[in-house]
């Protein structure tokens, strides 16, 4: 079963492992649950985990895909399931999602959509006070953050198209992004129709034209703002579940030459992604300190 | 012949473009997803179904007849039966649109714009199927090379990078062209993907024929790209090579020849596949930049994902 999952990373293999996978019924439902959450397969093939999942039995497969969506790390594996639940409720529109674990889903979106912002303005503030660190590795930090809070706002409104699947939040989301500011009044509109506080509050401040530190402090029930410096908010990143941005912030610190996050960086897990810009900025660290 | 049946119901319509080998490859979702918003068009010989001025707001699949296209008084091409009249002005989203005469009595399957988007919007086969028309198209106009050998890039040999590149290194070496813009999530997921390559002056990179699983993009250094009894030309840093090979299903157009030594980046051409699979503005971005060129009758030399 491993190596028919493993073959779905290949285009070449994946159709007949898709097929196969679903002539094993039950076992591969279960090898398929298994490795969706587990790192023992490569993450090219756990990107086609979600979409295979959907050519099962419908109820099991929206099962799987719901309950792991609030714990999954990887954006890339969260959008395609959502994706996923998508095809399934397209296809069995009578089906009906567990609401509770859609809530909690929505509320982890929510939740990071804030955080992201809250890092942005961190960041933006940081770089207002000292010019010097405008760096590129202080833009690619904020270009991957924007990137971040676009996407999660974006699959938030996939997310609460499952939960109300009798309103247009596909519609609604295109509204909120039109030229004309009619449009965008209406989208607003609807979502304060169809939401309850606090979501609705909280849904509201992630696309109006409300200033960021107005929105940060609508999303209160989602997140509470840390009110964190330039460097307080770099050393929250190192902690990131993402190792994108922890490589991120470790690139940065070693830009800007920060010695007193030696330690900390030392500390942190090396992994595939982190370990070359984590060894890189240490011996650079020690190499300024002892030229000192 | 199967046209000369009524075209009447979604199924009719799905049978036909099945029948089509321009659309092999479309799985059975994005076939009926196309007949389900399509609708039969017939034309009579001589008759302009489309003219120049504004955006078009629907493409044709020629079932029966041909079909010619201009553009500013230029022939972009004729179209027989199977192909699209409009796609590429549709995926350039072009403000000129096309003039569209009919060589012949036409039977054609008409569909809106706004819907062709949807379906690429929601079908990942219909995207797949069009970036391998286009690479095979963009392949033909530069002689199966990188570049038409009649206008040869400027060649610069680069910046040697000191030692292995790190992981946020190597993401800001994937920022450029459709990248440089593009979600930094896309962008990490190629990062991800790729890996560091020190070649000798003088090793073969790949042959012409060899397969075409992965891509590089050049760092560091020059290369020669030639094909058997045909064309040759130089290539510097700041290139991709080998992209159009993966995605036009074909085997390696030319062979790659180091003539310095080489410092690159390769990357699986199936983990990009998926990175457009999640990231389908960035696809249209792509299936855009690769039409433009096509469309214009203009060839840009540069990076292939420019």
């Amino acid at each position: 079963m491993d190596s028919l999952i493993e073959a779905l990373a290949d285009e070449a293999t994946r159709k007949q492992a898709r097929t196969a996978l679903l002539h094993h019924g039950r076992d591969a439902l279960r090898a398929l649950t298994f490795a969706l959450g587990s790192g023992a397969h490569s993450r090219l093939a756990r990107w086609h985990i979600p979409e295979t999942l959907a050519g099962f039995e419908p109820q099991r497969a929206a099962a799987v895909l719901l309950s792991h969506l609030p714990q999954e790390d990887d954006g890339m594996l969260r959008y395609r399931s959502i994706r996923a639940l998508e095809a399934i409720m397209h296809r069995n529109p009578a089906l009906e999602l567990d609401k509770k674990t859609l809530e909690q889903a929505v509320a982890s979106s929510v939740g990071r959509a804030f955080r992201y912002l809250e890092r942005r303005l961190a960041l933006e503030r940081g770089a207002r006070e000292v010019p010097a660190r405008r760096t590129p590795g202080h833009e690619l930090l904020l270009s991957a953050i924007k990137g971040k809070e676009a996407n999660t706002i974006e699959r938030l409104f996939r997310l609460l198209a499952l939960r109300y699947p009798a309103e247009d939040f596909h519609q609604i989301f295109s509204a909120l992004h039109s030229d004309s500011s009619r449009a965008r009044a209406s989208g607003q509109e609807l979502i304060a129709q169809i939401l309850r506080p606090p979501l609705r509050e909280a849904v509201l401040a992630l696309v109006d034209d409300l200033n960021d530190e107005e929105r940060l402090n609508q999303g209160r029930a989602f997140h509470t703002p840390l009110g964190f410096d330039y460097e307080e908010q770099l050393d929250q990143m190192l902690d990131s579940s993402s190792e994108t941005l922890q490589s991120m912030t470790v690139f940065h610190i070693g830009e800007l030459g920060l010695r007193r996050f030696h330690d900390r960086i030392a500390a942190l897990p090396r992994t595939e992604t982190t370990a070359s810009d984590i060894e890189r900025v240490l011996s650079f660290l020690e190499r300024e300190a002892r030229a000192c | 012949m199967l046209t000369a049946a009524p075209i009447r119901s979604v199924h009719d319509r799905m049978l036909l473009l099945r029948s089509l080998d321009s659309l092999a490859g479309i799985d059975d979702a994005g076939l009926s997803l196309l007949a389900e918003h399509a609708s039969r068009h017939v034309v009579v010989r001589g008759q302009i179904f489309e003219t120049e001025g504004a955006r078009l707001r629907r493409v044709n699949i020629v079932v029966e007849g041909r079909v010619e296209i201009q553009r500013r008084g230029r022939l972009v091409m004729i179209v027989e039966r199977g192909r699209g009249v409009g796609f590429l002005s549709a995926l350039a989203a072009d403000e000129q649109g096309i003039t569209a005469r009919a060589l012949e009595d036409c039977v054609m399957l008409s569909i809106p714009v706004d819907v062709l988007r949807t379906v690429y919007e929601e079908n990942f086969s219909v995207v797949r199927r069009t970036l391998q028309v286009l690479a095979v198209s963009r392949l033909k106009v530069r002689g199966f090379l990188p570049a038409d050998p009649r206008k040869p890039p400027v060649v610069e040999l680069g910046e040697r990078p000191g030692g292995e590149l790190t992981f946020v290194q190597r993401v800001m070496a994937a920022r450029i062209g459709l990248f440089a813009q593009a979600n930094m999530d896309a962008v990490v997921d190629i990062a991800r993907s790729s890996r560091q390559l020190q070649i000798p002056a003088g090793q073969l990179l790949w042959r012409q024929g060899d397969p075409a699983p992965t891509y590089v993009r050049l760092l560091y250094g020059r290369v020669q790209c030639s094909r058997e009894g045909g064309g040759q030309i130089e290539i510097g840093a700041d290139w991709v090579l080998g992209i159009f090979d993966g995605m036009s299903d074909q085997r390696r157009a030319y062979s790659v020849r180091a003539l310095t030594d080489l410092v690159a980046l390769e990357s699986d051409y199936a983990a990009l596949l998926s990175v457009f699979e999640t990231h389908r503005v960035l696809a249209m971005q792509l299936l855009a930049g690769m039409a433009r060129p096509l469309l214009v009758g203009e060839d840009e030399p540069g990076l292939e994902l420019s």
